[in-house]
């Protein structure tokens, strides 16, 4: 076989059975071999959206998405996407083209430094010299990026190796499982959680899985402890639970979180640690006692001190606790101070919902009518900006491995390719993915993606005409000078028109239950909402805290 | 339901989220529209109907007497700062309407940054820094003229909640405080602040550091002139976080450059951004013992939220039926 035949067969044997990318000459003969295969291959509109896709793809199913793109350019545009799948540890293979090896280092057409340039942001580069090399290289690069802690890993392969004999011999993947607790580690977080006073778990991404939340419906059965989540934590335990107290963190935190993040005297972090993002930069640290079971290289650099460090499987951490802390009950103190948190926090919702204002829908208002329609296993995609303050406080994530966001990256566009992909990964689904005008102007191309491959996610954009987080801060923090933040937008419905879908524009509260009627039928092609909001709106946040950050 | 007026920049969800809490504890309505522009007419416009109107905080629109007169049922001019010389209060008055600002939300940081002025002044350490930066080491020279705030006497001209503040400080620090003011305080409040009042020209004559806390009216306007600043001692400093238009800046000038006075720090300047022939500036510049701060003194991150929930608050009162708190014209 060729090496760009080793590498489909290769992926089917995996269990691979999409890749998302964009074709260009350096991968013409990788495109020639996939076309034969049942891999099904959707083409996109841009590199950042083929990538995000695969990202998204890696997030939701715990096993490596795939992603090809050309060399030079295509490679450069996919930077953002690699880079939001390494911050938030996604598994993902990234596989590009290169210039020709006899081109190379001649400041050749296409050429730049590929693996160089990536390999701060993947777990492993690869260049493909020899046709001998590939299936190696293949195998090593799928299992170390669907090996926990997960992450992207980028393969190079030059324009002329692809049609290089590779010989027949696929060679499976060896996916390195993580090490179990040990007695000690599960005695000492055991220890930890039976005297504590005000005791408060914190679940991240690395135990989102489904395996995790049923671990974690293990635990909280035994005893009643608060759980709050980092960004990619959401959904591990359902956030309808009256022990959920919602996102910690810059960017979505609510108040009742951080603040118990803050108050606990003891803190039980499993799937993650404590970064910047979730602390609003290491300003909302713990007072308590922490406890950490997480896969973070990473974590001995993080200013946060900790009384223990388990660098093991999450999940089987959770599963050990329910079977050895004894059954406790939430203290009335902390309770208390929870419900306090709590009551003030919701008349913030409450007051942000009854906002009403001329030519102008409420978007917490349209989104809380929407999360009523909503089944248990939607997904939920988002980007970056004001936006996902709304979609934090006023969407409930309630499975796990069902929300998807560029938490620790903060890059925008994001949401849309997020959402496109968790549709054809799991089309029986609902998916929504809720973006800001800005955010879909950088992206919104991929449209035509949606439509040719007949794939009915669903897009809400809220849209201000204007970058609203700076806009925000401008008023607050600049006197009001109001410069480089505002826009104009085209009209998103017409443009889902001109796509060959359909879309409406939502510009006042008594077209709400329309908007979410024509969002949440059936449907094969994307079908977009565009909320037409008042950019003077404020969602609920954490003020002081994202003044700190 | 109430309409609030807010002509700062501050963005209408800004101003809900810290009305939240009480709208939701006493089932209160009012619907924010924040105006931040110059034009008149408009304002005129949108005055005619508000309940209440927020001040602007950066002082580029100012209430005038015609725009007082638009008001039709204004029961409250909040303004969230502690400055309000922007607003015709006169105008106000005529049509009883109060006129309140944020009372003390930033008294803390105006009396911290007051005894910096001050500390910075005694210490020198802005000139020492500026020295060491150039590859001097000054040692020697600042050892004659650096001093302590401990055993000196402070006065305090206008003893309000900032004041207060002050007073408290620079006793910590060892100082004895002396205070003047248009109304004398209590004797029981004296006590207790350990405060010991002083006719405002005895004051000058025996405080070591005068600094001033009062509004700008007109009968304070130029109130420290060049026959002030000539009663007070050689070595003493005085520190202006209050309004520029309170100190004469030519005599300050040349108080300080001709060894009137020992040296000032100011934050707060008759033209800002401060002109760029301001005496102050060019006696600092030629090495005079002046500390300049570009009008920061209430102005922390940390009073910054204060200052919108104290003046939510008094939104808060009006749409109770309660009459508001901090009015500056009563």
């Amino acid at each position: 076989m060729k090496v760009s035949e080793l590498l489909v067969r290769s992926l089917e044997s995996y269990g691979v059975t999409k890749a998302f990318g964009l074709i260009g000459t350096s991968i013409l003969e990788l495109m020639d071999a996939l076309s034969t295969s049942r891999i099904r291959y959707v083409s996109t509109r841009h590199e950042q959206v083929a990538v995000s896709m695969a990202d998204a793809e890696g997030r939701l199913t715990g096993k490596p998405g795939v992603a090809m793109v050309h060399g030079g350019p295509g490679f450069l545009n996919s930077l953002i996407s690699v880079t939001n799948a390494w911050k938030d540890g996604s598994p993902m293979v990234l596989v590009a083209g290169a210039v020709k090896r006899r081109m190379v280092g001649m400041d050749s057409w296409l050429e730049v430094p590929q693996s160089a340039m990536m390999s701060s942001v993947v777990k492993k580069a690869w260049r493909v010299e020899r046709g001998s090399e590939a299936a190696r290289i293949f195998a090593d690069a799928y299992s170390l990026a669907g090996s926990a802690p997960y992450g992207p890993t980028f393969v190079e392969v030059p324009e002329d190796v692809w049609s290089l004999e590779a010989g027949n011999a696929v060679i499976g993947p060896a996916i390195r499982t993580v090490r179990t607790p040990t007695e000690a580690e599960v005695a000492s977080a055991t220890e930890l959680l039976a005297r504590a006073r005000r005791p408060l778990i914190v679940v991240g991404g690395g135990i989102n899985t489904p395996e995790g939340a049923e671990a974690l419906r293990a635990l909280l059965s035994r005893v009643e402890v608060a759980v709050v989540s980092s960004g990619n934590g959401r959904g591990a335990v359902t956030e309808d639970s009256p022990l959920t107290l919602g996102r910690i963190g810059f960017g979505g935190g609510s108040r009742v979180a951080d603040s118990a993040l803050v108050e606990a005297d003891a803190v039980l972090c499993v799937g993650c640690g404590l970064s910047d993002v979730s602390t609003y930069g290491f300003n909302l640290t713990p007072k308590g006692e922490v406890v950490i079971a997480d896969l973070d290289p990473l974590w001995d650099r993080k200013p946060v001190p900790c009384t223990m460090h388990a660098a093991c499987d999450a999940t089987e951490f959770v599963r050990a606790l329910a079977r050895t802390v004894p059954p406790q009950q939430m203290r009335e103190e902390w309770r208390g101070h929870i419900e306090g948190e709590r009551k003030s926090w919701d008349a913030l919702l409450k007051e942000a919902e009854s906002r009403t204002k001329e030519g102008f829908v409420n978007p917490a208002k349209f989104l809380r009518a929407l999360d009523g329609r909503l089944p248990r296993d939607a997904i939920l995609a988002v980007g970056q900006g004001l936006h996902v303050l709304y979609a934090y406080s006023f969407l409930k994530v309630r499975s796990s491995r069902s929300f998807l966001g560029a938490t620790n990256m903060g890059s925008m566009g994001f949401a849309f390719p997020a959402a496109l992909a968790a549709k054809i990964v799991f089309p029986e689904r609902e998916t929504i993915g809720v973006m800001g005008d800005g955010e879909f102007m950088m992206t919104m191309q991929d449209l035509e993606t949606a439509v040719r491959e007949k794939v009915g996610v669903k897009i809400v954009i809220v849209n201000d005409n204007s970058y609203r987080v700076l806009l925000m801060r401008q008023k607050i923090q600049k006197m009001g000078r109001i410069f480089g933040t505002t826009h104009s937008n085209p009209d998103f419905a017409r443009v889902a028109e001109a796509f060959g879908t359909e879309g409406i524009v939502v510009d006042n509260d008594t077209k709400i239950q329309q908007g979410v009627n024509f969002l949440t039928r059936k449907s094969d092609k994307p079908l977009l909402v565009e909320l037409r909001v008042d950019p003077e709106d404020l969602p609920p946040l954490n003020i002081q805290g994202s003044l700190m950050f | 339901m109430l309409k609030v007026l807010i002509l700062s920049p501050m963005p209408e969800g800004l101003i809900r989220l810290f009305f939240a809490e009480s709208m939701e504890k006493h089932k209160i309505e009012a619907d924010f529209k924040t105006v931040n522009e110059l034009d008149l007419e408009k304002l005129k416009a949108e005055l005619r109907d508000a309940d209440v109107v927020i001040g602007d905080y950066t002082f580029k629109i100012p209430i005038t007497s015609e725009m007082v007169d638009a008001m039709t049922k204004v029961k409250l001019i909040a303004q969230p700062s502690t400055g309000y010389d922007h607003i015709n209060l006169a105008a106000c008055r005529r049509k009883g309407i109060p006129v309140s600002n944020i009372g003390g939300a930033n008294s803390v940081s105006v009396a911290e940054h007051t005894l910096a002025l001050a500390l910075d002044s005694l210490k020198r350490i802005g000139y020492a820094h500026r020295r060491i930066t150039e590859g001097s080491w000054v040692q020697e020279e600042l050892l004659n003229v650096a001093a302590e705030v401990h055993g000196k006497t402070w006065g305090v001209i206008g003893m309000g909640r900032i004041g207060k503040e002050v007073a408290a400080r620079a006793k910590t620090m060892g100082a004895k405080v002396v205070y003047a003011d248009i109304a004398r305080l209590p004797e029981p409040d004296e006590q207790k602040l350990g405060i010991t009042y002083l006719p405002l020209q005895r004051l000058l004559a025996e405080s070591d550091i005068v600094s001033i806390h009062v509004p700008l009216t007109d009968k304070t306007r130029g109130m420290m002139g060049e026959k002030e600043f000539r009663l007070m001692k050689s070595y003493a400093i005085f520190v202006n976080v209050s309004r520029g238009e309170l100190a004469d800046e030519g005599a300050l000038a040349r108080a300080v450059t001709q060894g009137w006075i020992g040296g000032a720090g100011v934050d707060v300047f008759t033209t800002e951004p401060i002109a760029q022939d301001n005496p102050l500036l060019a006696a600092a510049r030629e090495g005079a013992n002046i500390v300049l701060t570009p009008h920061m003194a209430g102005a922390t991150n940390d009073a910054r939220l204060r200052i919108i929930q104290t003046t939510v608050d008094n939104v808060v009162r009006v749409a109770m039926g309660q009459p508001p708190i901090n009015v500056v014209n009563p």
